[in-house]
Protein backbone atom coordinates (compact mmCIF):
# COMPACT_ATOMS: atom_id res chain seq x y z
CA UNK A 1 0.00 0.00 0.00
CA UNK A 2 1.54 3.35 -1.14
CA UNK A 3 1.45 6.07 1.59
CA UNK A 4 2.05 9.70 1.47
CA UNK A 5 5.04 10.47 3.35
CA UNK A 6 4.13 12.28 6.54
CA UNK A 7 7.07 13.16 8.48
CA UNK A 8 6.60 16.83 8.65
CA UNK A 9 9.90 18.06 7.23
CA UNK A 10 12.08 15.48 8.79
CA UNK A 11 12.97 13.51 5.14
CA UNK A 12 12.39 16.46 3.14
CA UNK A 13 14.85 18.77 5.46
CA UNK A 14 17.79 16.50 4.38
CA UNK A 15 16.91 16.46 1.16
CA UNK A 16 16.77 20.16 0.96
CA UNK A 17 19.96 22.10 -1.05
CA UNK A 18 21.62 23.81 2.39
CA UNK A 19 20.47 27.10 2.38
CA UNK A 20 22.61 30.15 2.43
CA UNK A 21 22.24 30.32 6.09
CA UNK A 22 22.74 26.72 6.80
CA UNK A 23 26.41 26.84 6.25
CA UNK A 24 28.22 25.87 9.12
CA UNK A 25 30.49 28.17 11.19
CA UNK A 26 28.64 31.05 9.77
CA UNK A 27 29.28 32.94 13.10
CA UNK A 28 26.59 35.33 13.86
CA UNK A 29 24.31 33.66 11.42
CA UNK A 30 24.27 30.24 13.36
CA UNK A 31 20.97 31.80 15.20
CA UNK A 32 19.42 32.07 11.48
CA UNK A 33 20.26 28.98 10.37
CA UNK A 34 19.64 27.16 13.66
CA UNK A 35 16.05 28.67 13.19
CA UNK A 36 15.32 27.97 9.73
CA UNK A 37 16.29 24.27 10.20
CA UNK A 38 13.84 24.07 13.18
CA UNK A 39 11.17 25.78 10.74
CA UNK A 40 12.05 22.86 8.06
CA UNK A 41 12.01 20.06 10.67
CA UNK A 42 10.49 20.38 14.19
CA UNK A 43 6.97 19.49 13.63
CA UNK A 44 8.48 15.98 11.70
CA UNK A 45 11.24 15.67 15.17
CA UNK A 46 8.16 16.86 17.49
CA UNK A 47 5.91 13.79 15.88
CA UNK A 48 8.70 11.68 15.66
CA UNK A 49 9.41 12.39 20.03
CA UNK A 50 5.68 12.32 20.57
CA UNK A 51 5.09 8.62 18.73
CA UNK A 52 8.32 7.61 21.03
CA UNK A 53 7.33 9.42 24.18
CA UNK A 54 3.04 9.71 23.67
CA UNK A 55 3.15 12.80 25.17
CA UNK A 56 3.75 16.27 23.49
CA UNK A 57 4.91 18.31 26.48
CA UNK A 58 8.01 15.91 26.32
CA UNK A 59 8.14 15.65 22.78
CA UNK A 60 8.49 19.74 22.59
CA UNK A 61 11.10 19.63 25.25
CA UNK A 62 12.98 17.24 23.84
CA UNK A 63 13.29 18.58 20.25
CA UNK A 64 13.44 22.35 21.65
CA UNK A 65 16.84 20.95 24.19
CA UNK A 66 18.23 19.55 20.82
CA UNK A 67 18.45 22.50 18.99
CA UNK A 68 19.83 24.44 22.17
CA UNK A 69 22.70 21.26 21.03
CA UNK A 70 22.81 21.65 17.72
CA UNK A 71 23.52 25.82 18.51
CA UNK A 72 26.25 25.42 20.98
CA UNK A 73 27.67 22.93 18.42
CA UNK A 74 27.29 24.65 15.45
CA UNK A 75 30.72 25.48 14.34
CA UNK A 76 31.74 21.80 15.12
CA UNK A 77 29.45 20.60 12.53
CA UNK A 78 29.86 19.97 8.96
CA UNK A 79 27.67 21.23 6.32
CA UNK A 80 23.46 21.20 6.77
CA UNK A 81 23.60 17.48 6.71
CA UNK A 82 25.58 17.29 9.30
CA UNK A 83 23.49 19.32 11.22
CA UNK A 84 19.96 17.22 10.62
CA UNK A 85 22.32 14.12 11.41
CA UNK A 86 23.00 15.50 14.69
CA UNK A 87 19.57 16.67 15.29
CA UNK A 88 18.57 13.74 14.65
CA UNK A 89 20.62 11.83 17.23
CA UNK A 90 19.97 14.22 19.30
CA UNK A 91 16.54 13.80 19.36
CA UNK A 92 16.09 10.32 19.79
CA UNK A 93 19.00 10.35 22.60
CA UNK A 94 16.57 12.92 24.68
CA UNK A 95 13.70 10.39 23.97
CA UNK A 96 15.68 7.58 25.31
CA UNK A 97 16.56 9.30 28.26
CA UNK A 98 12.93 10.25 29.29
CA UNK A 99 11.84 6.96 28.66
CA UNK A 100 14.78 5.86 31.02
CA UNK A 101 13.95 8.15 33.59
CA UNK A 102 10.34 7.21 33.27
CA UNK A 103 11.16 3.54 33.75
CA UNK A 104 12.91 4.15 36.95
CA UNK A 105 9.35 6.58 37.94
CA UNK A 106 7.46 3.45 37.18
CA UNK A 107 9.66 1.30 39.34
CA UNK A 108 8.97 3.25 41.76
CA UNK A 109 5.36 3.22 41.64
CA UNK A 110 5.42 -0.52 41.22
CA UNK A 111 5.64 -1.56 38.18
CA UNK A 112 2.60 0.26 36.68
CA UNK A 113 2.47 1.09 32.96
CA UNK A 114 1.80 4.50 31.85
CA UNK A 115 -2.55 5.21 31.96
CA UNK A 116 -3.90 5.13 28.98
CA UNK A 117 -7.74 6.54 28.63
CA UNK A 118 -10.73 5.44 27.45
CA UNK A 119 -11.19 8.32 25.11
CA UNK A 120 -7.83 7.58 23.28
CA UNK A 121 -8.36 3.86 23.03
CA UNK A 122 -12.10 4.67 21.20
CA UNK A 123 -10.97 7.75 19.22
CA UNK A 124 -7.80 6.82 18.25
CA UNK A 125 -8.46 2.95 17.15
CA UNK A 126 -7.83 -0.05 18.59
CA UNK A 127 -5.54 -1.60 16.72
CA UNK A 128 -3.10 1.75 15.91
CA UNK A 129 -2.48 1.66 19.86
CA UNK A 130 -1.78 -1.56 19.83
CA UNK A 131 0.68 -1.06 17.02
CA UNK A 132 2.31 1.61 19.30
CA UNK A 133 2.10 0.00 22.58
CA UNK A 134 3.85 -2.98 21.17
CA UNK A 135 6.64 -0.37 19.82
CA UNK A 136 6.84 0.99 22.51
CA UNK A 137 7.65 -1.79 24.36
CA UNK A 138 10.60 -2.77 21.95
CA UNK A 139 13.96 -2.09 23.23
CA UNK A 140 15.38 1.33 22.65
CA UNK A 141 17.43 0.44 19.39
CA UNK A 142 15.02 -1.67 18.00
CA UNK A 143 12.29 0.94 18.31
CA UNK A 144 14.58 4.06 17.16
CA UNK A 145 15.72 1.56 13.99
CA UNK A 146 11.38 1.62 13.34
CA UNK A 147 10.84 4.87 13.47
CA UNK A 148 13.57 6.49 11.10
CA UNK A 149 12.81 3.53 8.60
CA UNK A 150 9.26 4.18 8.72
CA UNK A 151 8.52 7.63 9.83
CA UNK A 152 11.09 9.33 8.44
CA UNK A 153 12.06 7.16 5.50
CA UNK A 154 15.77 7.01 5.64
CA UNK A 155 17.87 4.62 4.53
CA UNK A 156 19.28 2.03 5.57
CA UNK A 157 22.98 3.96 5.22
CA UNK A 158 21.15 7.12 6.50
CA UNK A 159 19.74 5.46 9.86
CA UNK A 160 23.39 3.81 10.97
CA UNK A 161 24.92 7.78 10.33
CA UNK A 162 22.10 8.78 13.17
CA UNK A 163 22.49 6.51 15.18
CA UNK A 164 26.26 5.59 14.85
CA UNK A 165 26.51 1.91 14.10
CA UNK A 166 27.24 0.22 10.77
CA UNK A 167 24.31 -0.44 7.86
CA UNK A 168 24.54 -4.14 8.67
CA UNK A 169 23.54 -4.15 12.50
CA UNK A 170 20.55 -1.41 11.00
CA UNK A 171 19.65 -4.83 8.92
CA UNK A 172 19.80 -7.30 11.44
CA UNK A 173 18.18 -4.79 13.97
CA UNK A 174 14.82 -4.10 12.06
CA UNK A 175 14.38 -7.36 11.26
CA UNK A 176 14.71 -8.68 14.98
CA UNK A 177 12.30 -5.82 15.87
CA UNK A 178 9.94 -6.75 13.05
CA UNK A 179 9.87 -9.97 13.86
CA UNK A 180 9.60 -9.16 18.55
CA UNK A 181 6.53 -6.90 17.14
CA UNK A 182 4.97 -9.55 15.35
CA UNK A 183 5.21 -11.78 17.77
CA UNK A 184 3.73 -9.26 20.21
CA UNK A 185 0.58 -8.61 18.21
CA UNK A 186 -0.17 -12.30 17.24
CA UNK A 187 -0.21 -12.91 21.21
CA UNK A 188 -2.22 -9.79 21.78
CA UNK A 189 -4.78 -10.57 18.82
CA UNK B 1 6.81 -3.82 1.99
CA UNK B 2 4.99 -6.54 3.92
CA UNK B 3 1.15 -5.90 5.32
CA UNK B 4 3.25 -6.21 9.26
CA UNK B 5 5.59 -3.56 7.71
CA UNK B 6 3.04 -1.50 6.07
CA UNK B 7 0.76 -1.74 9.65
CA UNK B 8 3.47 -0.54 11.64
CA UNK B 9 4.48 2.33 8.98
CA UNK B 10 0.24 3.52 8.96
CA UNK B 11 -0.21 3.55 12.81
CA UNK B 12 3.24 5.15 13.18
CA UNK B 13 2.11 8.02 10.58
CA UNK B 14 -1.45 8.43 12.69
CA UNK B 15 -0.04 8.58 16.03
CA UNK B 16 2.25 11.39 14.22
CA UNK B 17 -0.46 12.83 12.84
CA UNK B 18 -2.47 13.52 16.19
CA UNK B 19 0.15 16.59 16.56
CA UNK B 20 -0.98 19.21 14.55
CA UNK B 21 0.42 20.97 11.78
CA UNK B 22 0.46 24.62 14.14
CA UNK B 23 2.10 22.59 17.25
CA UNK B 24 5.21 23.85 17.14
CA UNK B 25 6.50 26.02 19.61
CA UNK B 26 8.48 28.73 18.86
CA UNK B 27 12.52 28.25 19.09
CA UNK B 28 14.15 29.05 22.26
CA UNK B 29 18.24 29.10 22.03
CA UNK B 30 20.54 29.61 24.79
CA UNK B 31 22.99 32.89 24.90
CA UNK B 32 26.02 31.89 22.75
CA UNK B 33 28.95 30.77 24.39
CA UNK B 34 31.59 33.47 24.37
CA UNK B 35 35.91 32.99 24.32
CA UNK B 36 36.35 33.16 28.51
CA UNK B 37 38.47 34.06 30.64
CA UNK B 38 40.95 32.21 32.80
CA UNK B 39 40.40 32.65 36.35
CA UNK B 40 43.05 30.40 37.62
CA UNK B 41 46.33 31.17 39.01
CA UNK B 42 49.06 30.70 36.13
CA UNK B 43 51.67 30.10 38.28
CA UNK B 44 54.96 32.04 39.31
CA UNK B 45 56.20 31.54 36.28
CA UNK B 46 53.82 33.89 34.23
CA UNK B 47 53.90 36.59 37.69
CA UNK B 48 56.24 38.42 35.76
CA UNK B 49 54.21 38.41 32.72
CA UNK B 50 50.98 39.32 34.44
CA UNK B 51 53.43 42.70 36.08
CA UNK B 52 54.39 43.72 32.67
CA UNK B 53 50.89 43.98 31.63
CA UNK B 54 50.04 45.90 34.70
CA UNK B 55 46.37 46.81 34.45
CA UNK B 56 45.13 43.95 32.47
CA UNK B 57 46.09 41.83 34.82
CA UNK B 58 43.03 42.66 36.47
CA UNK B 59 41.16 41.86 33.23
CA UNK B 60 39.97 38.42 33.90
CA UNK B 61 38.55 39.44 37.79
CA UNK B 62 36.64 42.49 36.47
CA UNK B 63 35.17 40.54 33.59
CA UNK B 64 33.94 37.87 36.02
CA UNK B 65 32.65 40.43 38.59
CA UNK B 66 30.94 41.86 35.28
CA UNK B 67 29.30 38.65 34.88
CA UNK B 68 27.92 38.00 38.19
CA UNK B 69 26.28 41.52 37.90
CA UNK B 70 24.71 40.75 34.82
CA UNK B 71 23.27 37.57 35.89
CA UNK B 72 21.98 38.97 38.84
CA UNK B 73 20.21 41.59 36.65
CA UNK B 74 18.75 38.95 33.93
CA UNK B 75 17.26 37.02 36.69
CA UNK B 76 15.61 40.17 37.68
CA UNK B 77 14.66 40.80 34.55
CA UNK B 78 13.37 37.64 33.85
CA UNK B 79 11.38 37.52 36.87
CA UNK B 80 9.92 40.73 35.86
CA UNK B 81 8.76 38.96 32.51
CA UNK B 82 7.32 36.53 33.97
CA UNK B 83 4.91 38.62 36.08
CA UNK B 84 3.65 40.80 33.49
CA UNK B 85 5.95 42.83 31.39
CA UNK B 86 4.16 43.46 28.25
CA UNK B 87 5.00 39.95 25.87
CA UNK B 88 4.42 39.97 21.89
CA UNK B 89 0.86 39.69 21.02
CA UNK B 90 1.04 36.60 19.62
CA UNK B 91 2.27 35.01 22.29
CA UNK B 92 -0.08 36.63 24.87
CA UNK B 93 -2.98 35.26 22.54
CA UNK B 94 -1.48 31.47 22.58
CA UNK B 95 -0.94 32.05 26.68
CA UNK B 96 -4.53 33.70 26.63
CA UNK B 97 -6.04 30.45 24.85
CA UNK B 98 -3.80 28.23 26.82
CA UNK B 99 -5.27 29.79 30.04
CA UNK B 100 -8.43 29.52 29.01
CA UNK B 101 -8.78 25.77 28.20
CA UNK B 102 -7.15 25.06 31.79
CA UNK B 103 -9.57 27.11 33.31
CA UNK B 104 -12.58 25.26 31.23
CA UNK B 105 -10.79 22.05 32.48
CA UNK B 106 -10.62 22.99 36.54
CA UNK B 107 -14.21 24.46 36.44
CA UNK B 108 -15.82 21.28 35.06
CA UNK B 109 -13.05 18.49 36.12
CA UNK B 110 -12.03 19.25 39.64
CA UNK B 111 -14.04 19.20 42.81
CA UNK B 112 -15.99 22.95 43.94
CA UNK B 113 -14.77 21.36 47.59
CA UNK B 114 -11.00 21.52 46.45
CA UNK B 115 -8.86 24.74 47.32
CA UNK B 116 -7.39 25.92 44.22
CA UNK B 117 -3.95 27.60 44.66
CA UNK B 118 -3.05 30.25 41.52
CA UNK B 119 -1.34 32.75 40.11
CA UNK B 120 -3.87 36.41 40.28
CA UNK B 121 -3.95 36.11 36.35
CA UNK B 122 -5.22 32.59 36.46
CA UNK B 123 -7.22 32.53 39.68
CA UNK B 124 -9.04 35.79 37.53
CA UNK B 125 -9.99 33.17 34.49
CA UNK B 126 -10.40 30.72 36.48
CA UNK B 127 -13.39 32.72 38.43
CA UNK B 128 -14.20 33.59 34.91
CA UNK B 129 -15.63 30.53 34.69
CA UNK B 130 -17.43 29.98 37.44
CA UNK B 131 -15.00 28.92 40.42
CA UNK B 132 -15.82 30.80 43.71
CA UNK B 133 -13.31 33.38 45.25
CA UNK B 134 -13.66 31.28 48.21
CA UNK B 135 -12.64 28.26 46.61
CA UNK B 136 -9.57 30.22 45.36
CA UNK B 137 -5.93 30.46 47.27
CA UNK B 138 -4.35 33.41 45.24
CA UNK B 139 -0.21 33.29 44.88
CA UNK B 140 1.38 36.14 45.25
CA UNK B 141 5.35 36.72 44.70
CA UNK B 142 6.97 35.31 47.95
CA UNK B 143 3.92 33.27 48.86
CA UNK B 144 4.72 30.38 50.91
CA UNK B 145 4.00 27.06 49.99
CA UNK B 146 0.72 26.20 48.97
CA UNK B 147 0.50 23.13 51.08
CA UNK B 148 -3.00 24.10 52.48
CA UNK B 149 -4.67 23.84 49.37
CA UNK B 150 -5.71 20.63 47.40
CA UNK B 151 -4.77 21.56 43.86
CA UNK B 152 -2.01 24.38 42.02
CA UNK B 153 -2.43 25.51 38.71
CA UNK B 154 1.04 25.91 37.50
CA UNK B 155 1.99 28.39 35.30
CA UNK B 156 5.16 29.81 33.98
CA UNK B 157 4.80 32.65 37.02
CA UNK B 158 4.14 30.11 39.65
CA UNK B 159 6.66 27.63 38.28
CA UNK B 160 9.38 30.24 38.60
CA UNK B 161 8.17 31.06 41.97
CA UNK B 162 8.72 27.84 43.57
CA UNK B 163 11.33 26.51 41.33
CA UNK B 164 11.85 22.85 41.19
CA UNK B 165 10.38 22.33 44.77
CA UNK B 166 7.09 22.67 43.47
CA UNK B 167 7.36 18.90 41.51
CA UNK B 168 10.28 17.34 43.95
CA UNK B 169 8.56 18.84 47.18
CA UNK B 170 4.76 20.56 47.04
CA UNK B 171 3.08 18.98 44.46
CA UNK B 172 4.88 15.79 42.51
CA UNK B 173 1.57 14.78 40.90
CA UNK B 174 0.02 16.53 37.18
CA UNK B 175 -3.56 15.77 36.85
CA UNK B 176 -3.52 17.55 33.19
CA UNK B 177 -1.36 19.32 31.27
CA UNK B 178 -2.16 22.00 28.67
CA UNK B 179 0.00 24.25 26.20
CA UNK B 180 4.15 23.54 26.18
CA UNK B 181 6.66 25.31 26.45
CA UNK B 182 6.24 28.73 28.80
CA UNK B 183 2.69 28.55 28.11
CA UNK B 184 2.34 25.14 29.59
CA UNK B 185 0.16 24.99 32.39
CA UNK B 186 -0.14 21.81 34.92
CA UNK B 187 -2.82 21.04 37.04
CA UNK B 188 -0.78 19.63 40.24
CA UNK B 189 -2.31 17.57 43.11
CA UNK B 190 -0.74 19.26 46.52
CA UNK B 191 1.26 16.45 48.54
CA UNK B 192 0.39 18.46 51.95
CA UNK B 193 3.14 15.98 53.89
CA UNK B 194 5.82 16.15 50.57
CA UNK B 195 6.41 13.79 47.98
CA UNK B 196 7.80 11.01 49.60
CA UNK B 197 4.76 10.69 51.47
CA UNK B 198 1.98 11.05 48.48
CA UNK B 199 4.03 8.51 46.67
CA UNK B 200 4.17 6.40 49.13
CA UNK B 201 0.54 6.94 49.70
CA UNK B 202 0.04 6.52 45.82
CA UNK B 203 1.35 2.92 45.77
CA UNK B 204 -0.25 2.10 48.40
CA UNK B 205 -3.48 2.94 46.59
CA UNK B 206 -2.41 1.33 43.19
CA UNK B 207 -2.18 -2.14 45.05
CA UNK B 208 -5.48 -1.48 46.59
CA UNK B 209 -6.85 -0.97 43.27
CA UNK B 210 -5.32 -3.45 41.55
CA UNK B 211 -6.60 -5.79 44.10
CA UNK B 212 -9.96 -4.65 44.19
CA UNK B 213 -9.87 -4.44 40.23
CA UNK B 214 -9.52 -8.10 39.73
CA UNK B 215 -11.93 -9.04 42.34
CA UNK B 216 -14.42 -6.84 40.45
CA UNK B 217 -13.84 -8.90 37.38
CA UNK B 218 -14.80 -12.30 38.94
CA UNK B 219 -18.35 -10.99 39.63
CA UNK B 220 -20.58 -12.87 37.44
CA UNK B 221 -22.51 -9.64 37.22
CA UNK B 222 -19.67 -7.83 35.76
CA UNK B 223 -18.48 -7.89 31.98
CA UNK B 224 -15.64 -6.01 30.22
CA UNK B 225 -14.19 -4.94 27.45
CA UNK B 226 -10.78 -6.12 26.48
CA UNK B 227 -9.21 -2.52 27.16
CA UNK B 228 -11.63 -2.26 30.47
CA UNK B 229 -9.93 -5.45 31.82
CA UNK B 230 -6.81 -4.31 31.28
CA UNK B 231 -6.79 -1.33 33.01
CA UNK B 232 -8.68 -3.06 35.96
CA UNK B 233 -6.27 -5.26 36.38
CA UNK B 234 -3.59 -2.63 36.02
CA UNK B 235 -5.38 -0.71 39.00
CA UNK B 236 -5.65 2.11 36.80
CA UNK B 237 -9.29 2.86 37.76
CA UNK B 238 -10.08 5.31 40.92
CA UNK B 239 -11.01 3.76 44.16
CA UNK B 240 -14.38 5.38 44.08
CA UNK B 241 -15.54 4.51 40.37
CA UNK B 242 -14.44 0.49 41.72
CA UNK B 243 -16.89 1.00 45.10
CA UNK B 244 -19.57 2.60 42.61
CA UNK B 245 -19.03 -0.17 40.22
CA UNK B 246 -19.45 -2.75 42.87
CA UNK B 247 -22.78 -1.64 44.37
CA UNK B 248 -24.02 -0.99 41.01
CA UNK B 249 -23.45 -5.01 40.23
CA UNK B 250 -25.45 -5.77 43.60
CA UNK B 251 -28.81 -4.24 42.17
CA UNK B 252 -28.21 -4.89 37.82
CA UNK B 253 -25.76 -6.18 35.13
CA UNK B 254 -22.98 -4.06 34.43
CA UNK B 255 -21.24 -3.72 31.24
CA UNK B 256 -18.09 -1.75 31.14
CA UNK B 257 -16.82 0.01 27.80
CA UNK B 258 -14.34 1.43 29.34
CA UNK B 259 -12.74 3.52 31.62
CA UNK B 260 -10.61 7.89 30.62
CA UNK B 261 -10.65 10.82 32.77
CA UNK B 262 -10.62 13.31 29.73
CA UNK B 263 -7.73 14.37 31.17
CA UNK B 264 -4.83 15.36 29.01
CA UNK B 265 -1.07 14.92 30.29
CA UNK B 266 -1.74 13.39 33.26
CA UNK B 267 1.11 11.82 35.33
CA UNK B 268 1.39 7.77 35.08
CA UNK B 269 -0.18 6.57 38.19
CA UNK B 270 -2.92 9.21 38.55
CA UNK B 271 -5.83 7.07 38.35
CA UNK B 272 -8.66 7.20 35.69
CA UNK B 273 -12.19 8.99 37.19
CA UNK B 274 -14.06 7.54 34.39
CA UNK B 275 -16.28 4.67 33.87
CA UNK B 276 -18.71 4.31 30.29
CA UNK B 277 -21.37 1.47 30.70
CA UNK B 278 -23.47 -0.12 27.87
CA UNK B 279 -26.65 -1.32 28.21
CA UNK B 280 -25.67 -4.62 30.07
CA UNK B 281 -27.61 -7.80 27.94
CA UNK B 282 -29.92 -8.89 30.99
CA UNK B 283 -30.56 -5.60 32.17
CA UNK B 284 -34.13 -4.39 32.56
CA UNK B 285 -34.51 -3.69 28.90
CA UNK B 286 -34.14 0.61 29.80
CA UNK B 287 -32.39 2.68 27.42
CA UNK B 288 -29.11 4.63 28.40
CA UNK B 289 -30.94 7.33 29.50
CA UNK B 290 -33.19 5.62 31.74
CA UNK B 291 -30.50 3.51 33.44
CA UNK B 292 -28.66 6.87 34.01
CA UNK B 293 -31.20 7.98 35.79
CA UNK B 294 -32.20 5.00 37.20
CA UNK B 295 -28.32 4.68 38.58
CA UNK B 296 -27.85 7.89 39.29
CA UNK B 297 -30.83 7.95 42.20
CA UNK B 298 -29.65 4.50 43.36
CA UNK B 299 -26.17 5.97 43.94
CA UNK B 300 -26.41 8.95 45.08
CA UNK B 301 -28.60 7.56 47.67
CA UNK B 302 -25.43 5.91 48.82
CA UNK B 303 -24.70 9.16 50.48
CA UNK B 304 -20.42 9.92 51.35
CA UNK B 305 -18.36 10.13 48.38
CA UNK B 306 -21.26 8.63 46.04
CA UNK B 307 -23.29 11.31 46.50
CA UNK B 308 -20.57 13.25 44.49
CA UNK B 309 -20.61 10.93 40.98
CA UNK B 310 -22.12 12.82 37.99
CA UNK B 311 -23.72 10.01 36.15
CA UNK B 312 -25.28 11.07 32.30
CA UNK B 313 -25.64 9.53 29.25
CA UNK B 314 -22.65 10.33 26.30
CA UNK B 315 -21.68 9.80 23.11
CA UNK B 316 -18.71 7.70 22.70
CA UNK B 317 -17.78 6.52 19.23
CA UNK B 318 -21.20 6.56 17.88
CA UNK B 319 -23.06 4.60 20.85
CA UNK B 320 -25.20 6.09 23.55
CA UNK B 321 -23.36 4.98 26.63
CA UNK B 322 -24.00 6.13 30.63
CA UNK B 323 -21.09 7.61 32.00
CA UNK B 324 -20.38 7.97 35.52
CA UNK B 325 -17.45 10.23 36.48
CA UNK B 326 -15.96 11.53 39.96
CA UNK B 327 -14.30 15.15 40.16
CA UNK B 328 -10.76 15.22 40.57
CA UNK B 329 -8.40 15.32 42.82
CA UNK B 330 -8.78 11.00 42.79
CA UNK B 331 -8.90 10.81 46.95
CA UNK B 332 -6.02 8.17 48.30
CA UNK B 333 -6.65 5.32 50.79
CA UNK B 334 -10.58 5.09 49.89
CA UNK B 335 -9.84 1.41 49.64
CA UNK B 336 -7.59 1.15 52.89
CA UNK B 337 -9.12 3.65 54.93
Amino acid sequence: MDMEPDDGGVASAARLPGPAGLSCGAGDSAEAAVGALYQASALGLIRLAYVMLGDRPSAEDVVQEAFCGLYRQWGRLDGADGALYYVRASVLNGCRSVLRHRAVRRRGLAEQPPAVSAEAVVLGGEEREEVIRALVELPHRQREVLMLRFYCDLSDEQIARVMGIGPSTVRSTAHRALQALGRTLKERS
Amino acid sequence: MTPLEDRVRRAIRDKAGEVPSDAVPPLRLPARRRRSFSLTYRGGGRMGAAARWGWRGWLAPAAAAVLVVAVVVGSEALSRALYGRPVPARAQQAAATVRTEAAAWVATQVSRAAVVSCDPVMCQALEKHGIPARGLHELQPGSPAPLRSDVIVATAAVRAEFGASLTSIYAPGVIASFGSAITRIDIRVIAPHGAAAYRSALRADLAARKKAGAELLVSPRISASATARRQLVAGQVDARLLLTLAELASQQMVSIVAFGDLAPGASPGIPLRYAYLAQASGGHGAGPAAQARQMSGFVHGLRGFFSTARIQTVRLAGHNVVRIEFTAPSVLGVLHP
